[in-house]
């Protein structure tokens, strides 16, 4: 091969690793106006500050792994952007369109009142709140395309005010476009918060991106209130009482369960049981072989979480090994698909990251049915 | 059945292949016929159809047209099984024998006749020791077959053949990468198998000196003519055999028995045997050398040496080499 | 056998034998949990085991899970053979005819077309393992049906070979897409299929493959001197009277019943195919088919087993996918071999 065209194929991989650094937040400045930073209880993955007319986001974690903040400015009142250096993205209100991409925010719309402004979204079938079902059957909602990457061409001729964005971290690139017709890129970390109450609060974020902060904080300290009140409900239950539960699933012969610190084991805790993994520490999924999962849970007396089987009779068609179980041999297995949308949506992970209250009472009456007499769960039914 | 009565018959053959929807008839006017007993050398210029012939023969699917008759009877008749007992092949493929010694290699000839399992009987057993002796490769039944030779390999093939006891043996240029000993032993063998056994061998060949040595029939297949067969003495005699030959150029010499190149060239006069002499002549007319009427040459056997008359002086020497540098060459 | 065959082809059948009952056994007393050696004796001599748990593991688990590694060794290098003689190349397998590729284009319809597609699967979202297992057989048995009408009116081996490898590459590019369309749960189960699993096979499942090996088993003894015959060529083979159409079409059924059947219940595990044949010619050193067929079975039983419980990581609360263990054992074993002998002197 000829010396230019080696020179030319060693530009062209420069350029493509040139390309895949590009997407980093930019560094703050010295902030020379006076910002207050708004408290935040248990979110780690976000931080707000107040400004004359404005206010200042930093998303802290936007997906796993090391990186640089991203901060945003949402400017409030007009002529009021500060001098402050570089933003990954300014927001001027008022908004009026909006494109998310993740079913979690669709509920921060619903509870904020302004579900009208969502007018984009990729995959539409995926979302279960009727609110937002009826606006997407109207065809107010534009379907952005189902994968990996949503329709960037759509979203640029939308041209909304507002794009919210969810990520593993590895698809950003090819939103450049987004970005460069000036709309609005916000990434959003909610996803990677495990704390549950920590995860309910990032409808602050969406508030104040928004212009409902007041009211974000409304809706938040009363779900914090309930969920609050549940959890001192079964405090006072010792370990000896506490029914012993498993949760997860086998595919093969490899048993996939929450870890401890994941979201959905941090629920357990707090729901006063004896979570049979409580001692795999890790925020992520277990891969667990089978004979290990029953020498230790086979006598577990609640299964809490079982993917989406309909019944006991599907279950042990799909592995007759669950049957070994006593919870299962017991019909004491519970999972979350009582609520679904119109067209299959899971309302568990749309809704149940902002109420994480609604998740725990689910729990609490599953497990100390004593307790709560007259409730009867959301999002969990036992399976029959 | 009697001595004579062929075991493979062809009457007015042509062969050819399939080109799409057509055929291409490669060769026609074929006549033949194969007797056991016999070793017969199929010989012919590259291309004109030998494969062909020898595919049909074999009882491969092509088009023919003729009659070829297998012990009396057409030739399509018979089935894949029944060919495979009376016609065994040894053909130029290379072999990848993974893992087998020289026997086992001898013992699959006996395929056509074992059960399913391939268990060998008594009767197996003889055949394929009598093969194994025949070929005299009693000393090598234990040795891997990746490890032979050449000419250690063709025999092994040859036993199989001829373990598979066939009453016809077709070998496809069983000499082709042979050293010069090997040629001349495989042929020897193939004779003596013919005629100690009893076989029909057809053998196609470009050995020619060593062909003409060996064996009882020729089939000429010359270039867009008809199949010639005889001994080949009378192809020789009758000058058939220079339809081998480039035309023109060369020719079968019928009394020194070698294929000479036809330019006419003034020859020297020499006197002296005729064993010496031609040596001396071949040599001169390869170098071009003319004859210049000033000298004389004599040669001379026992010791063999030659003598240069000039007019003034007489040189005597003992090499063709020599005589060649007297001369003015080399 | 001739007096031609080695003497070790006669006593290592019941070595052979012996070795796999070692193995089997220690297959099944290693694991996660440790089970002591009398429990799992008693176990299997009837006596019962004290623990309810470790009953279950044993009879439920880790039995089935033996036979199932002792069914996919034996069912992989009996077509990998096969495929080697016949295509006389040394780097066939059973996945050359693109079985595998078809096997895994039907799972990832199953398990990522309903994303791409956008149909519903209600409910079950974890698909019942009959599920993927008729997936898998449909892929199989589809690429098998192209390969046979390929086979009918295509000639040389040589290009049937390479068609097979077209095959897998096409279906391999539909599986991209599928996968690229996918959710992130249903891309990491088609993930979870394809690097092999021999526990996931139910009582119900382990008969039905113990059924198709015994069916695939079939014609290689009805063919196997036509094997033997193979070894020379076609043309020699078709001289000693070896139809080789229906040899094709034997082998094709052979490997197809063998391989679709062992890649349905267990995803598609790598390397048994390929290197236990040639493992078999360099223990037995021979290339007599009649002791390289009951060889390849053996050693590619007992080499699963052996990979098996490595896999399981005894000790420990993880698994290995069981093709990384085949590959990561199997390929420095054959190098070892390759270097210690001669290879093309044994092919």
């Amino acid at each position: 091969m000829s010396k230019i065209a080696q020179l030319f194929i060693a530009s062209i991989y420069f350029l493509i690793l040139g390309t895949g650094l590009s997407c980093s937040p930019s560094t703050p400045r010295e902030e020379a106006q006076e910002v207050q930073p708004l408290s935040l209880s248990y979110a780690q993955g976000f931080k707000i500050s107040q400004g004359e007319g404005f206010k200042i986001l930093e998303v802290l974690q936007a997906y796993p792994g090391e990186h640089e903040p991203f901060r945003y400015l949402v400017v409030e009142e007009e002529g009021k952007e500060p001098g402050l250096g570089n933003f990954d993205a300014v927001i001027t209100l008022p908004v009026e369109e909006i494109v998310l991409t993740s079913t979690t925010q669709v509920p921060h719309l619903d509870f904020l009142g302004i579900p009208d402004k969502m007018i984009g979204f990729p995959n539409t079938d995926l979302i279960s709140s009727s609110v937002m079902r009826t606006r997407i059957d109207a065809g107010k909602v534009k379907d952005l395309g189902r994968g990996p990457v949503a329709n960037v061409e759509m979203i640029v001729d939308l041209n909304p005010d507002l794009v919210i964005f969810s990520t593993l971290g590895e698809n950003i690139e090819p939103y450049g476009i987004v970005r460069k017709a000036g709309i609005p890129f916000i990434l959003n970390g909610e996803y990677t918060e495990q704390d549950p109450l920590g995860r309910a609060e990032w409808i602050k974020f969406t508030g104040a991106l928004t212009g409902k902060y007041p009211e974000a904080v409304a809706v938040f300290e009363k779900i914090e209130g309930e969920y609050l009140a549940l959890k001192e409900q079964v405090a006072a239950i010792s370990q000896q009482q506490q029914p012993t539960v498993i949760s997860g699933i086998m595919y093969k012969d490899i048993w996939y369960a929450p870890a401890a610190d994941n979201w959905g084991a941090l629920f357990l805790k707090d729901a006063g049981v004896d979570y049979v993994f409580k001692h795999h520490q890790g925020t992520g999924s277990l891969q667990l072989n089978y004979e290990y999962v029953l020498e230790k849970a086979l006598e577990a007396d609640v299964w809490i979480g079982a993917a989406d089987f309909r019944n006991l009779a599907e279950m042990q068609r799909a592995d007759h090994r669950y049957a070994n179980f006593k919870a299962f041999q017991l019909g004491e297995v519970y999972t979350y698909s009582h609520k679904r949308g119109a067209t299959g949506g899971f309302e568990y992970f749309e809704l149940g990251y902002m109420r994480p209250d609604i998740i725990l009472k689910d729990l609490i009456k599953i497990f100390h049915p004593e307790h709560l007499p007259d409730y009867e769960p959301y999002f969990y039914e036992k399976l029959n | 059945m009697e001595k004579d009565t062929p075991i493979l018959e062809g009457k007015n053959v042509a062969v050819g292949y399939h080109k799409g929807k057509d055929i291409h008839w490669v060769a026609r006017d074929l006549s033949f016929c194969v007797r056991p007993g016999q070793l017969t050398c199929l010989l012919g210029p590259n291309g004109v159809g030998k494969s062909t012939l020898i595919k049909a023969i074999m009882g491969q699917k092509l088009p023919t047209s003729g009659t070829i008759l297998f012990q009396g009877k057409p030739l399509q008749q018979l089935g894949a099984k029944e060919m495979a007992r009376k016609v065994s092949v040894v053909l130029t493929d290379r072999i990848s024998p993974g893992n087998l010694n020289v026997r086992q290699l001898v013992e699959l000839g006996r395929g056509p006749f074992t059960n399913w399992l391939g268990s060998l009987s008594e009767e197996d057993e003889k055949v394929i020791d009598q093969a194994i002796a025949s070929t005299n490769i009693g000393y090598l039944i234990d040795k891997n077959v990746a490890e032979l030779s050449d000419g250690q390999l063709q025999k092994v093939m040859i036993a199989r053949a001829l373990a598979q006891d066939g009453e016809l043996m077709i070998l496809d240029e069983p000499t082709a990468h042979l050293d010069l000993i090997n040629r001349m032993e495989i042929m020897q063998l193939l004779r003596d198998i013919a005629h100690s056994r009893h076989k029909a061998m057809l053998v196609v060949t470009h050995d020619l000196d060593i062909a003409v040595e060996t064996a009882d029939v020729f089939w000429l297949m010359p270039c867009g003519g008809p199949l010639v067969s005889g001994t080949p003495e009378d192809i020789i005699l009758s000058g058939h055999i220079n339809q081998l030959l480039p035309q023109g150029k060369f020719y079968f010499n019928p009394s020194t028995g070698k294929i000479a190149s036809i330019s006419p060239q003034d020859e020297f006069l020499i006197d002296g045997p005729e064993k010496v002499v031609q040596w001396l002549k071949l040599a001169l007319r390869k170098r071009g050398i003319k004859p210049d009427g000033n000298i004389r040459l004599t040669a001379m056997d026992d010791p063999i040496r030659f003598l240069l008359e000039r007019e003034d002086h007489t040189v005597q020497v003992s090499t063709v080499e020599e005589v060649l540098k007297e001369l003015g060459d080399g | 056998m001739g007096k031609g065959s080695t003497n070790r082809a006669r006593f290592y059948p019941m070595g052979g034998l012996l070795l796999l009952l070692i193995l089997f056994l220690i297959n099944v007393s290693l694991g996660s949990i440790a089970i002591p050696l009398e429990e799992i004796v008693s176990g299997l001599t009837g006596g019962g085991i004290s623990k309810r748990s470790w009953e279950i593991i044993l009879f439920d688990y880790r039995i089935p899970k033996a036979l199932t590694a002792i069914l996919a060794g034996v069912a992989l290098s009996l077509s990998g053979l096969q495929m080697q003689t016949f295509f006389r190349n040394p780097l066939a397998g059973p996945y050359v005819l693109g079985i595998s590729s078809g096997a895994g284009l039907g799972v990832a319809l199953l398990l990522l077309g309903g994303s791409a597609f956008g149909w519903n699967l209600g409910g079950g979202g974890f698909i019942g393992v009959w599920g993927t297992v008729l997936a898998a057989s449909t892929g199989a048995i589809l690429v098998l049906v192209l390969m046979s009408i390929t086979a009918w009116r295509v000639k040389d081996s040589m290009t049937l070979l390479i068609i097979g490898l077209m095959f897998g590459s096409a279906t391999g590019a539909i599986i991209s897409v599928l996968s690229y369309f996918g959710g992130a749960e249903e891309l990491k189960l088609f993930t979870v299929w394809s690097m092999g699993s021999l526990g996931g096979v139910s009582q119900a499942q382990l008969g039905v493959f113990l059924i198709t090996c015994l069916l695939g088993i079939v014609p290689v003894l009805i063919f196997v001197k036509s094997f033997n015959a193979m070894l020379l060529g076609e043309r020699y083979a078709e001289s000693m009277g070896v139809n080789l159409y229906q040899l094709r079409w034997a082998m094709i059924l052979s490997t197809g019943i063998l391989a679709g059947s062992a890649t349905a219940f267990c995803g598609p595990i790598a390397f048994i195919g390929i290197a236990v044949p040639h493992l078999a010619r360099m223990m037995f050193q021979t290339g007599d088919h009649r002791v390289l067929f009951p060889a390849s079975a053996l050693i590619g039983a007992s080499f699963l087993l052996l990979c098996d419980s490595i896999s399981q990581l005894p000790g420990t609360a993880e698994t290995l996918p069981i093709n990384a263990i085949t590959s990561l054992f199997g390929a420095p074993l054959v190098i070892w071999l390759i270097l210690k002998r001669n290879f093309s002197r044994d092919f």
